[in-house]
């Protein structure tokens, strides 16, 4: 059960993030998500108000949500790979990840979503490393929709920069859109080739 | 050895301007037959294939097959610095691909040739039953108009025409070519087809019409679409396929 995940989380003492924070933000949305999306680690904003993507870059990926997929926020899952503010907003670090991260596997476990998100590079390399990916950049990695085999079905992971790359480099606003794009034709397109082609396989 | 020669490289260039908007990186197997590469997007919505047979080059020698590795971006900003009348010369030397192009002057690129993990690209095995040859530029034109209204193409092949439709918020477009259109060139139609598609993809292969005149569309009701565009007249050919957009 999700609520049974979150009140661990709001009981978890094992890296040292949650003497700082100010809440835990276990994550949001709807438990039947077809698109199940992962950030990075809760900001300031996110710190105070205990809820994902509520600060301005949350602002922006609602507005991506809704215009480029039509979808209401509440029609998706939304966390982080870290469930407690990191001092400063600095990186994840590797020990920080391997405490928090099953509580993200657990969520996706329970959700079994068709398609998943990665927003921004940590959560990238952590849920590709995870899906037995290699990840080498997300400059390279992003827009790329991959098809996986999880919970005995076909599920899409893609990754694009984190929103709030876009408030310190607009320039990526773009590449972001055009993978928001992307995830709408894979939401919208269910049929791909996959399904109409004999199976005959030649490399 | 490798050495393969074309007298102009418009080809080339419009071809891979159409491939490089699909996929980021392509094999390119080029033995003495020609050129042949193949594979699919990542999201699975789109194949690609393109052969270029011995007759598109005025020399080519191979002495034996070789796959090259490119970064296709990379490739399309090369080749879209030469003019399309430039002859254009492509050979390999120490882990570079190298394309010189003679026009004004002669202008030598040397692009590196990457590793790229070897893909399992299922063969298509599709049957159609309904089948249109028309000219390239007559499917840029259309698929130009629906672009004014509308995100999606849906395309109808009866055994009256062939119509390229868009609808949208803001409207509604349809560009017809009658049966006897001196641009539908040949309209075999065993049952009525129709199916919509997201334009954008196809926005970015018709970039290969330039480089080809005739093009076929083959069609069953919503499935994909095939479009076999012919170059240099049968020297060549690039076939396209795309998964249809089916409203859940």
């Amino acid at each position: 059960m999700l609520s049974e995940i979150e009140a661990e989380i709001r009981n978890c003492k094992k890296c040292d993030l949650w003497k700082e924070k100010r809440n835990y933000v276990p994550g949001e949305g709807n438990p039947k998500a077809k698109l199940f999306l992962v950030g990075e680690a809760p900001g300031r904003e996110e710190d105070l108000r205990g809820r994902p993507f509520v600060g301005s870059a949350g602002k922006y990926l609602t507005q991506l949500i809704e215009r480029k997929l039509g979808l209401r926020r509440e029609d998706v899952f939304i966390t982080n790979l870290l469930k407690c503010r990191p001092p400063r907003n600095r990186d994840p670090t590797e020990e920080e990840i391997k405490a928090c991260s099953p509580y993200l596997i657990r969520q996706l476990d329970e959700v079994r979503p068709e398609v998943i998100l990665c927003l921004g590079r940590h959560s990238a390399r952590f849920l590709f490393n995870e899906m037995g990916m290699n990840f080498s950049k997300i400059s390279r990695e992003r827009g790329k929709p991959r098809r996986v085999r999880k919970w005995g079905k076909e599920v899409w992971l893609l990754a694009t920069y984190h929103p709030a790359a876009a408030l310190y480099h607009p320039e990526l606003r773009e590449e972001i859109e055009t993978d928001f794009q992307v995830l709408g034709n894979i939401l919208r397109e269910r049929k791909t080739l996959m399904d109409f082609f004999q199976f005959g396989f030649c490399t | 050895m490798l050495r393969l020669v074309m007298p102009e490289a418009k080809t080339l260039r419009y071809s891979i301007e159409a491939i490089s908007n699909l996929i980021d990186e392509g094999s390119f197997k080029i033995s003495e037959n020609g050129i042949y590469m193949r594979a699919m997007d990542p999201s699975r919505i789109a194949y690609i294939e393109l052969q270029l047979s011995r007759d598109s080059f005025e020399t080519i020698e191979v002495d034996e097959e070789v796959s090259v590795g490119l970064n296709l971006g990379e490739l399309k900003k090369r080749f879209s610095a030469a003019k399309p009348s430039d002859y254009v010369e492509i050979s390999m030397d120490k882990g570079f691909f190298v394309i010189r192009f003679k026009g004004k002057g002669t202008t030598t690129f040397k692009l590196p040739i990457i590793e790229i993990e070897e893909e399992d690209v299922p063969v298509p095995n599709l049957t159609f039953r309904a089948n249109a040859k028309l000219r390239s530029s007559a499917l840029k034109e259309g698929v130009k108009k629906v672009g004014i209204v509308s995100d999606t193409i849906k395309f109808i092949l009866t055994r009256e025409g062939v119509s390229m439709v868009g609808e949208s918020d803001l409207g509604e477009v349809e560009f017809l070519l009658e049966r006897g259109d001196e641009d539908l060139i040949s309209l075999e139609v065993e049952e009525e087809a129709k199916a919509s598609y997201t334009l954008s993809y196809i926005e970015d292969v018709v970039k290969a019409t330039a480089a080809s005149e005739v093009v076929s569309i083959s069609l069953n009701t919503d499935h994909p679409l095939r479009m076999e565009f012919f170059i240099s007249g049968d020297a060549g050919r690039m076939i396209f396929l795309l998964a249809p957009r089916i409203e859940q």
